[in-house]
């Protein structure tokens, strides 16, 4: 009897799903299954499902990884079976059949192996991958452009370090989110239809814009930790970082000349990029932003850092329509929420 | 031996004394290189020292002086040519190209065309677009041709010896302002002579594998000096003859360096250097890589009049410091 491979993915469980996350794999490789049973758990936004086999066979390989989000369609599992089973394309309607006098059979799904062509790395790399035996995709790449380099891979010590690095980076950040959670807060959020330009002059534009109303509301510029801040306005802007994400301080922005400003925002950014804040960068902020304007995430839920009253989140504007969600997050103890969506309707009208 | 810093156009001049003085059949040809010592000056007082029956001062017509010397090299001569400017050249290109070149081989080997063409190459001089040009690139683009770029006095006296031995055709591309330049090291004062086709390792590093050819030789030694202060090393190799190129030291070197930067004073697009990179990337020397190739080369552009914009237009040493130092920091 022949069998076939038969590669289970990431269902498309609502029309505007487009990645899950694989919460639970319930089946072990080499584990008999039935038609039915349970293989794994995806949620989404809205909805937690479990996925079921759709035919008796084998496991033969397991792809996904408990707890990562995975593209609509991608290979979670490999299945063995002697059953034919049909495939369905969840992006295309269904043809209409009048008489299902035959059932189409769809051709197995062969699922390619690792793709290291698709790994950036530099051509000594591979060579000692290939020497190895390790996959270029298990290699955090500390070189331009997301490029592996011969260090990375030849001193795992130093990737290590890297890896280290970023996962201080990450504890820093979720303890300094957890040390706001008790603050009693709001996130309001509306549409705002503003013209985006470069990310460095998007940025630019609106820490100064709204370190112009801050230093209007001496209120809402208030850091809970310091007095003397209230003197300054400090804007954190968030920015992307080779270990993580690195938050430098921009300290009154709205005082500077626009040129001044754009310069410090593009060198702050590759600064930040090579993990390299400068010291006076670090602290002294009384609001965060995050500027998603240029990636593709429509909004963010602003989080508040401690010392922090408001943090704003700007989305990356609609596809069709054209606008952006702008969203604010207020300390309850400093501003009513009532007061924030004037302060949001402000920035929105200044933008 | 006493201390013999000669400048290039001295060494050549020693070079030509030399082969004049060991071979009957040696004589010079071109515009202004008998009374007049030569556009640089390079032939001197040769033509006092052995008459102008062997040192001809010749008609405004470059393709004529090339046609007298493939004529006179295939009946037993062996000429060397001087081009004012190599620029000049594009007006013989047939006699080099479709004459010099090719004889030899299409008449079966019975035939050779023993002569050596010396140009003036480069710019820095502001003389412009039509008297600045790095044209070795063509000629090494011709099988038939040899072409010589000399780094030095002391290369240029070797190199030059060994050219004038070969019995076909070589090219000997000279730039201009390396002729008034004393070398650092000694010009012997008899004869000696540097193969053609062998690679020189001018020096050696461990962080960087330099490919330079011509006045590049220096300007990329005189960054290798800074680079040094700075904890950066280098490897210099100057292939000395382009065509044939000799790459096995750069694939030695590469194994240590893993890091590769080619310079040349010609145009990027299309230049011969390009070639030693596709030498390397199409050998299994590609694997010892861990950084992408860098390049320096002449701009696109006709070599401009303005003495900025003309040094502009070609790499100069804080051009290769740069590079050098991004390669070097950006590719670990």
């Amino acid at each position: 009897m022949s069998t076939f491979d038969y590669a289970v993915i990431m269902p498309k469980m609502s029309m505007t799903m487009e990645e899950g996350e694989l919460l639970a794999i319930r089946v072990n490789v080499g584990d008999l299954v039935k038609s039915g049973d349970v293989l794994f758990d995806v949620a989404t936004d809205k909805i937690d499902m479990e996925v079921e086999s759709p035919a008796d066979g084998v496991v033969k390989e397991i792809m996904g990884q408990i707890g990562s989000t995975m593209l609509v369609g991608a290979p979670v599992l490999m299945l063995e079976t002697t059953t034919q089973v049909m495939s369905f394309d969840f992006n295309t309607p269904s043809p209409v059949v009048e008489t299902p006098a035959e059932v189409s059979i769809v051709t197995p799904v062969v699922i390619p192996t690792s793709p290291q062509g698709s790994v950036k790395a530099v051509p000594k790399a591979r060579v000692i991958a290939r020497e190895r035996g390790i996959d270029l995709a298990s290699i955090s790449p500390t070189g331009p452009d997301g490029t592996i380099t011969w260090e990375d891979i030849s001193n795992p010590q130093l990737a290590g370090a890297h890896d280290a690095r970023k996962a201080a980076n990450r504890k820093m950040v979720a303890g300094a989110i957890e040390k706001t959670r008790g603050i009693p807060q709001i996130s309001l959020t509306r549409f705002s239809i503003h013209t985006t330009s470069g990310l460095d002059e998007g940025s630019a534009h609106l820490v100064s814009t709204w370190a112009r109303i801050l230093r209007r509301n001496v209120h809402l510029n208030l850091s809970t930790i310091s007095e003397d801040l209230r003197e300054h306005v400090g804007i954190a802007l968030i920015m992307e970082s080779k270990y993580g994400l690195a938050m430098p301080v921009f300290r009154d922005p709205d005082l500077m000349a626009g040129n001044d400003l754009l310069l410090w925002m593009k060198k702050t950014r590759e600064q930040a990029r090579a993990g390299k804040v400068p010291v006076e960068m670090l602290t002294g902020a009384t609001a965060s932003i995050f500027d998603l304007s240029h990636t593709k995430i429509s909004s963010a839920i602003p989080l508040l850092l401690p010392s922090h009253t408001t943090a704003l989140s700007v989305g990356a504007p609609n596809a069709s329509f054209g606008h952006s969600e702008i969203s604010l997050t207020v300390d309850l103890r400093f501003c009513d929420a009532l007061e924030a969506s004037n302060f949001l309707d402000q920035l929105v009208s200044a933008l | 031996m006493s201390d013999r810093k000669l400048t290039m156009s001295e060494a050549l001049r020693e070079a030509m004394a030399i082969a004049l003085d060991e071979r009957p059949e040696v004589f010079i040809l071109g515009e202004d290189i008998g009374i007049y010592g030569g556009a640089f000056g390079v032939t001197g007082d040769l033509y006092h020292r052995y008459g102008s029956e062997r040192v001809r001062d010749t008609p405004i017509s470059e393709l004529g002086i090339v046609g007298t010397a493939v004529g006179a090299a295939l009946s037993g001569m062996r000429p060397i040519v001087e081009i004012q400017f190599s620029d000049f050249t594009a007006q013989a290109m047939d006699q080099i190209v479709n004459q010099a070149a090719k004889i030899h081989f299409m008449v079966g080997g019975g035939l050779h065309v023993p002569l050596v063409l010396r140009a003036a190459s480069g710019s820095g001089t502001g003389a412009a677009g039509q008297h600045s040009q790095s044209l070795e690139g063509w000629f090494a683009n011709v099988p038939g041709l040899k072409v010589v770029m000399p780094s030095s006095p002391y290369e240029a006296k070797g190199l030059l010896l060994a050219a004038i031995d070969d019995p076909n055709p070589v090219i000997f591309m000279e730039h201009k302002l390396l002729y008034k330049v004393a070398g650092t090291e000694d010009v012997p004062e008899g004869a000696y002579r540097i193969p053609l086709g062998v690679s020189r390792v001018v020096r050696e590093g461990k962080d960087l594998t330099v490919v330079a050819t011509g006045i590049m030789v220096s300007r990329t030694l005189a960054a290798a000096h800074e680079l040094d202060k700075e904890g950066i090393t280098l490897t210099l190799i100057d292939p000395r003859t382009i065509s044939p190129l000799d790459m096995d030291p750069v694939y030695e070197s590469l194994e240590k360096t893993g890091r590769l930067m080619v310079v040349q004073e010609a145009p990027e697009h299309g230049g011969f250097i390009n070639e030693v990179i596709a030498k390397v990337v199409t050998s299994t020397s590609l694997g010892h890589l861990i950084a992408p190739v860098a390049r320096l080369a002449g701009m696109n552009v006709p070599i401009p009049y303005a003495p900025q914009l003309e040094k502009a237009a070609v790499p100069q040493v804080d051009d290769i410091i740069k590079k050098a130092r991004e390669v070097v920091a950006s590719w670990r």
